[in-house]
């Protein structure tokens, strides 16, 4: 049967084919223009079989009256965001195309997924003449990738504010905010358990609430900055071992609560009076001395009671490093703490690799500031 | 799929609502599974009574790869400068023993149990979360099956079930045993904390009218506490095995000394949660006992709310005794001494116990049957067990016998002398209840007799060698440090390596005697009530219906079936039998309940248990794939949580040919 | 034998049924923890032979229970018993005997914990480090070890801990890189040695003599031939020890195969392998330089090796068989001379150590296969095989033979 819309790709297919032919001989047997006539002659006549045997899509051409009744004829068009979200992914793909290739990334994924939410709400809609029904076959196609998606989004989302937000918190209000937090939601669980009746529509506006203050509250103190200490731990390679460096002016009364692992360490420091002395386990009294082993990683304690804040300085000899072509460099070990305020403490971590008579100087520990006192250390 | 047009014949006025054809409410992706006989099912099935055999068949087949695991341990360690495995296979072969034995025997077999008789016993039609329950086994399963590839990918986990940091970091074991052993477990660590939620609500909330708490059949009770442990436990060791897994696959520091940490922190969270696992593996072999003593001995269970309650103060106390673990690992004496009162505290619940089974007996009507016979076992060896217990609860004491053979005997008269040997008990009591059929007695006699011989003659001596100090773990003991004369270690040695294998015929004689009943035509179908038994699991068809129950007991008394067969005089206490378990069951039947709702079978659980180990492999292989995997949780999740519990009847598949399937339907509007 | 009848009481009851147990006279396993040798152990023995004692009554009485119930109980025909839930006195009976049984146990083992963690009384410190998979020693210069006794300078030794006689020593166990455990059991219970923690471990042996010993703690690949030897030696015969341990070097004289052993030596073990005074050609110190080779940063030094009885974390003896039991089986008076001996070329154990430098991994589990270490970044986590030739070998013993 020759339905209105195939006779126009039928038509078109023979015009391709004659075209063909006129460009086969125009061209003197140019092969490539006249294969993609063809082609498309070809195309074009197998369109056309299908809108013949599909009756143009009309359910029954024949049939006017189930035809008016049919689903595609009784559409019923539902409310859209996905025009606002087109252009809206559009607004990202011109930003970034402007400014950052990220937007435009972004703002290409938005473009896609935005259009084929649109193309299936479109297709949804010409299911049937129940508008209840189209919604239900388009959540059906849709739902396990939007859902999904936009799950793991939101997760992201509080995710990530809440992580920054316990990122800029002071070290101390930080537990206080997880607990209040933990304690909130479990009260409002508990409150909606029992009171079955609030709606749900009351709930996802308290959720909704709740996740737009988490979010803006998240971006907020992202753009603040994380905590001080950790900025600092950070620069320092999260105190990694390093370089002493220049003393710091002050001291870093934070510092002292790093201190965690006081009952396994080699040796306790102390600075009082004005005298430098060591608490070693197992060793009774004041000590002098320090036996470290080598090759091992050695905490060492330092506790400041002077009034005046000071540092600890340990120096283990040096590493002679063969950079090649006669050329070699020599490192200074030591290791620092800190600047310790009045009866703080802090720790060191080092790793001693020769022994100490391998060594001219002599390993020490002293503290810059305060003369005539030193521990000595003894690697054998 | 007819979603693009329906039929228009169906519509009957233009723009008008349809009248007469109904959208579908499924939602899933798949048509629903209908009931089918084939092999299928079981893929498919969310029937606690299903998945406990699944559990049970599973964990056993482990049970064979753990015990072929120790033999070659046993045969190794025969003589001195053992050849038969190498120092890395034999690191490997302990580890995984525990591991298996653990994890992959012990807790899914008590899974089994609990799974098939739970409902059972408390009278409900299945478990509160049906689908869950599904996923758990085949988390479990998975994790079992992906910890066990490692055998085949570069070799399995070397550095003890205990996995002390930082011996447990690339750095010490650089294949990727330790990997595979890290995710296996957390996926198996899925398993037991979503069934120990479910089993808590379930217990909680579907007990049968009438059956308070406290007459609840002490399977019940153990169960319950147990899943308590677990629900508390089970955190603890899935946070340890992420830091693990962090410090190995992102260089993560945790237990990396050079950067400040101290290696102490996994040991306390190991055993955290490992001392709660020791109640976890044993609590259900008492609940057990505590079922069968009482039926071969025609009488209650002597202090029931106190065997009960002592259940329960195991449950707590066992959160406060972990560092008894730790008594060389330089905790301080406060820590110790105090860990070192908390451990003694811990026996007296435990001996309540023991006092409480004899006391059961006591002037009782004992039939040895085999099930008798394991529960007895138990009793002995488990005292054995205990009492080494507490010799090393005395912590200077443990600082002579941690980490030596003596610790190696206590753990296994506890374990299998007791976990084991109730698990034992408890298939010769269930059988005939899942099966049909009741397992041969004197093949089960000969079974129970090799068993204890075996099991003493391995693990006896091993008291010996502690005590002459035979440390564990040893690839190889050597002839220069045997000593000489009775308490030599090589003889020991020798005659625990005996034991290990009478104990595997034992074993054997197990399965042939499952064989044997299921092959043989002599072996005539079981009385409904073969034991005379005294809880609710018995009181319907052997094997249950898929709802368990025609009709939904009330329940007057603890002991409820026992009430309805036995009257007691009040004032001669003469006990005469009133009802036989045929016309009590018949009696309850004969009012069954209308509208019976059970929930339908579903693709979900096998579906998003199956991302779990493709995460994991991806994890360490490939991350690409991690991805894929994540990708496919995401999706399975979905679906399943779009799927409703029970499914309407237009969503199901049609039967297979040639099987009436319960629910059919031929046109399912929505694919 | 002062224990036996206790033993016999326990070997009766704490072990499998119907088996009694004679002790007589049988030489136990060296590392019998029934058979203490020091004040230390004794402590621990006296706490928990009751214990054993008390576990053996109690489980005897359980056992005779149950044997009673099955006996007199079993199915006779006797008709169903009355269904009794139990009797509140008779459990509160049952309940309160266990625990007055276990505040009898309590009270003296917090007494005994506390007891054996005090270090105020202590005479010496040694420091114990553990690697995979030996002991290293350290004798501190300082304190009452360089006034008391002699250690001047420090001293570096493993393989055997040498301590005096009734003396109150105290361990500062630690441990380079896996957890290990220190454990003598006739003189201490165990300890274990955890990277960057020290931990206290008191020994004092009161009679002269060699305690065996093995860490305890998995610790990897070699775990069980990681073993150790506590040597209790008198006052006198430790001073002489000390003074050999501080002797200077002496180069093997020239042209002898030792000297050949000594430049080998320094060619190939120094690397890893400390022996103090050994000097390169200019005449500077040749001080070795584990940490670049081995995880652990640490090998044994080797300066008196042949002082000691025993190689390669304690697993073998450089001793043959006879002469090792000439030293272990000597009398009190004459220990001390015999071990001080030391290995002569006679009594040198040559087939373990010649087997030992051939392919060191291969006598002992090791990650030492230099293809294999791209985990370690090419460190080697025990000693790798060297590739000598037999001709080597023999310079080398004949060089380590001198290292007294």
């Amino acid at each position: 049967m020759i339905t209105t819309s195939s006779k126009l790709f039928y038509g078109l297919g023979a015009g391709s084919l004659v075209a063909s032919i006129v460009w086969f001989i125009a061209n003197d047997g140019g092969s490539i223009g006249s294969v993609a006539l063809l082609f498309a002659a070809m195309s074009l006549v197998f369109l056309g079989a299908i809108a013949s045997f599909t009756r143009d899509g009309h359910v029954l051409s024949t049939d006017t009256a189930s035809h008016a009744s049919s689903g595609a004829a009784q559409r019923g068009v539902r409310n859209s965001i996905w025009p606002l979200g087109t252009a809206i992914a559009m607004g990202f793909v011109v930003v970034g195309l402007i400014s950052s290739p990220g937007i435009f990334k972004v703002g290409i994924g938005l473009l896609i997924a935005m259009l084929g939410e649109w193309m299936i709400q479109n297709w949804s809609e010409r299911g049937s003449s129940d508008a209840a029904y189209n919604t239900k076959i388009r959540d059906y196609v849709v739902h396990p990738l939007e859902l999904p998606v936009g799950g793991a989004l939101l997760l992201a989302v509080i995710v990530l504010s809440f992580s920054r937000i316990m990122l800029s918190l002071s070290h101390s209000a930080g537990p206080l905010v997880f607990a209040v937090a933990g304690a909130v939601i479990l009260a409002f669980g508990t409150l909606v358990g029992f009171r079955r009746s609030v709606s749900t529509r009351v709930i996802g506006a308290i959720c909704g609430v709740a996740l737009t203050a988490l979010a803006g509250v998240g971006v907020a103190t992202a753009l603040d900055g994380e905590r001080p200490e950790l900025t600092k731990a950070a620069e320092e390679d999260h105190f990694a071992h390093r370089p002493c460096g220049e003393e710091e002016e002050e001291a870093d009364e934070n510092a002292s609560q790093s201190v965690s692992a006081k009952s396994s360490v080699q040796a306790t420091v102390i600075l009082e009076g004005g005298m430098l002395y060591a608490e070693v386990d197992g060793f009774e009294g004041a000590q002098q001395s320090i036996t470290l082993q080598r090759s091992n990683p050695s905490t060492i304690l330092f506790i400041n009671r002077d009034a005046e804040p000071h540092r600890m300085v340990v120096k283990y000899g040096k590493v002679v490093e063969d950079l090649g072509g006669g050329v070699e460099r020599e490192t200074e070990l030591e290791a620092c703490t800190s600047k310790v305020e009045q009866d703080g403490q802090q720790a060191v971590t080092l790793t001693v690799p020769k022994p100490s008579y391998a060594s001219e100087e002599p390993f020490e520990i002293t503290v810059p500031g305060v003369e005539g006192t030193k521990i000595d250390l003894v690697v054998p | 799929m007819a979603i693009i047009e329906r039929p228009s014949a169906e519509i009957a006025v233009a723009g008008a609502a349809p009248s007469g054809v109904k959208p579908s409410e499924a939602l899933g992706v798949f048509k629903r599974p209908a009931a089918s006989t084939s092999w299928k099912d079981w893929l498919v099935t969310v029937d606690h009574k299903k998945l406990g055999i699944m559990y049970g068949v599973a964990a056993f087949f482990f049970f064979i790869v753990g015990g072929v695991e120790a033999l070659l341990i046993r045969l190794q360690l025969a003589g001195p400068e053992g050849k038969i495995l190498s120092a890395d296979q034999y690191n490997q072969m302990f580890t995984m023993h525990a591991t298996t034995m653990v994890f992959l025997f012990v807790m899914p077999m008590v899974s089994a149990f609990a799974n098939y008789f739970v409902p059972l016993q408390i009278g409900a039609r299945d478990v509160a979360f049906p689908r869950i329950n599904a996923f758990g086994f085949w988390c479990w399963l998975f994790g079992g099956i992906f910890l066990n590839t490692s055998w085949f990918l570069g070799g399995a986990a070397d550095g003890g079930w205990f996995m002390y940091a930082p011996n447990s970091s690339t750095l010490f074991s650089p294949s990727h045993g330790i990997d595979f052993w890290v995710l296996g477990l957390q996926i198996t660590g899925i398993a037991s904390l979503t069934g120990a939620i479910n089993l808590i609500v379930t217990v909680l909330n579907m007990r049968a009218p009438g059956m308070k708490l406290m007459r609840m059949p002490i399977f019940t009770w153990m169960t319950l506490v147990v899943q308590f442990l677990l629900l508390f436990a089970m955190p603890v060791i899935t946070v340890a095995l992420f830091l693990l897994s962090f410090q190995r696959s992102f260089d993560a520091t945790f237990f990396d000394v050079a950067a400040g940490a101290d290696p102490l922190l996994w040991q306390h969270l190991c055993w955290i949660f490992g001392h709660p696992e020791v109640y976890i593996l044993i609590l259900p072999s008492f609940g057990i006992v505590s079922e069968i003593i009482p039926v071969f001995s025609k009488k209650p269970l002597f202090g029931y709310p106190i065997v009960a309650m002592s259940g329960a103060a195991i449950g707590f106390v066992g959160w406060g005794v972990w560092a008894h673990h730790m008594f060389a690992s330089g905790l301080g004496p406060v820590s110790v001494a105090v860990f070192s009162m908390a451990t003694m505290a811990i026996a007296v619940p435990t001996g309540v116990k023991i006092v409480n089974w004899i006391m059961t007996m006591w002037g009782g009507k004992l039939s040895f049957t085999v099930p008798m016979l394991f529960a007895i076992g138990l009793v002995v060896q488990f005292t054995i067990g205990g009492l080494s217990g507490v010799t090393h609860s005395v912590a200077p004491s443990d600082t002579q016998q941690t980490d030596t053979y003596y610790i190696v005997a206590h753990f296994h008269y506890v374990l299998f002398g007791g976990a084991i040997f109730g698990l034992f008990a408890g298939f010769y009591y269930w059988w005939p209840k899942i099966f049909r059929k009741q397992l041969s007695e004197s093949l089960g006699k000969w079974n129970f007799w090799l068993m204890v011989i075996g099991m003493n003659m391995t693990f006896g001596p091993m008291h010996i060698l502690g005590l002459q100090g035979q440390p564990r773990r040893m690839q190889v003991w050597t002839e220069a440090r045997a000593g000489e004369g009775f308490f030599n270690i090589g003889f020991w040695n020798r005659i625990a390596s005996l034991g290990s294998f009478i104990l595997a015929v034992g074993v054997l004689l197990f399965i042939i005697n499952i064989i044997y009943t299921h092959k043989s035509k002599k072996v005539a179908i079981a009385p409904l009530d073969p034991w005379d038994a005294r809880s609710l699991e018995w009181m319907t068809a052997n094997p249950p219906v898929e709802h368990n129950f025609d009709s939904i007991p009330t329940v007057n008394n603890l002991d409820e079936f026992f009430h309805r067969k036995y009257a007691e005089d009040p004032n001669t206490h003469e006990v005469r039998q009133v009802a036989t378990a045929e016309e009590v069951l018949a009696e309850l039947n004969a009012h069954p309940d209308e509208h019976i709702h059970m929930p339908s079978r579903s693709y979900w659980p096998i579906l998003v248990s199956l991302s779990l180990p493709i995460i994991c492999y991806g994890l360490i292989y490939n991350r690409l794939l991690m991805g894929v995997g994540a990708a496919f949780l995401l999706l399975t999740m979905f679906g399943w949580a779009m799927e409703p519990s029970t499914a309407p009847d237009d969503d199901f598949d049609p039967p297979a040919p040639g099987e009436g399937g319960g629910h059919t339907k031929e046109l399912a509007p929505l694919g | 034998m002062n224990k036996s009848p206790r033993r016999r009481i326990m070997a009766a009851v704490g072990l499998m049924a119907g088996l009694v147990f004679l002790a007589g006279c049988a030489k136990d396993a060296p590392q019998d923890t029934w058979q203490p040798a020091g004040p230390n152990a004794e402590q621990i023995d006296n706490l928990q032979q009751p214990v054993f004692l008390v576990a053996g009554i109690v489980g005897i009485i359980v056992f005779l229970a149950v044997a009673f119930v099955v006996i007199r109980y079993r199915d006779r025909g006797q008709s169903i018993p009355e269904q009794t839930h139990g009797k509140p006195a008779l459990e509160v009976t049952l309940t309160v005997i266990p625990v007055l049984i276990l505040i009898g146990v309590a009270i003296p083992t917090a007494g005994t914990i506390f007891d054996l963690a005090k270090t105020d009384d202590t005479e010496m410190v040694i420091n114990v480090t553990g690697q995979q998979w030996w002991w290293e020693y350290d004798y501190p210069s300082t304190g009452a070890n360089a006034e008391s006794y002699g250690v001047v300078d420090p001293i570096v030794t493993s393989g055997q801990l040498v301590i005096p006689e009734n003396t109150k020593v105290l361990l500062r166990v630690t441990s380079r890189d896996v957890i290990h455990s220190y454990w003598i059991p006739k003189l201490n219970g165990k300890k274990d040695g955890v990277p960057g923690r020290v931990h206290l471990l008191r020994l004092e042996g009161s009679k002269p003599g060699i305690y065996a010993g093995q860490c305890t703690e998995f610790c990897g690949l070699s775990h069980a031939y990681m073993r150790m030897e506590t040597v209790v030696l008198n006052r006198a015969d430790f001073d002489a020890w000390v003074a050999n341990q501080l002797k200077p070097y002496e180069s093997p004289a020239e042209g002898t195969l030792a000297a050949e052993g000594e430049s080998l030596f320094i060619q190939q073990c120094s690397r890893c392998h400390q022996v103090n005074g050994l000097t390169n050609a200019d005449g500077a110190p040749i001080i070795a330089a584990p940490e670049q080779y081995m995880v652990s940063g640490a090998a044994p030094n080797l300066t008196h090796l042949m002082t000691r009885n025993t190689f390669a974390g304690a697993a073998w003896d450089l001793l043959t068989p006879e002469c090792r039991d000439d030293v272990w089986n000597a009398n009190t008076e004459e220990f001390g001379a015999r071990y001080l001996a030391g290995v002569s070329a006679e009594c040198l154990n040559q087939k373990d150590l010649r087997e030992w430098l051939r392919n060191a991994p291969e006598k002992k589990p090791m990650y030492a296969d230099p293809t294999k270490l791209q985990a370690t970044d090419g460190k080697y986590r025990g000693m790798p095989a060297l590739g000598l030739t037999e001709d080597q070998i023999d310079a080398l013993v004949a060089y380590l033979l001198e290292r007294k």
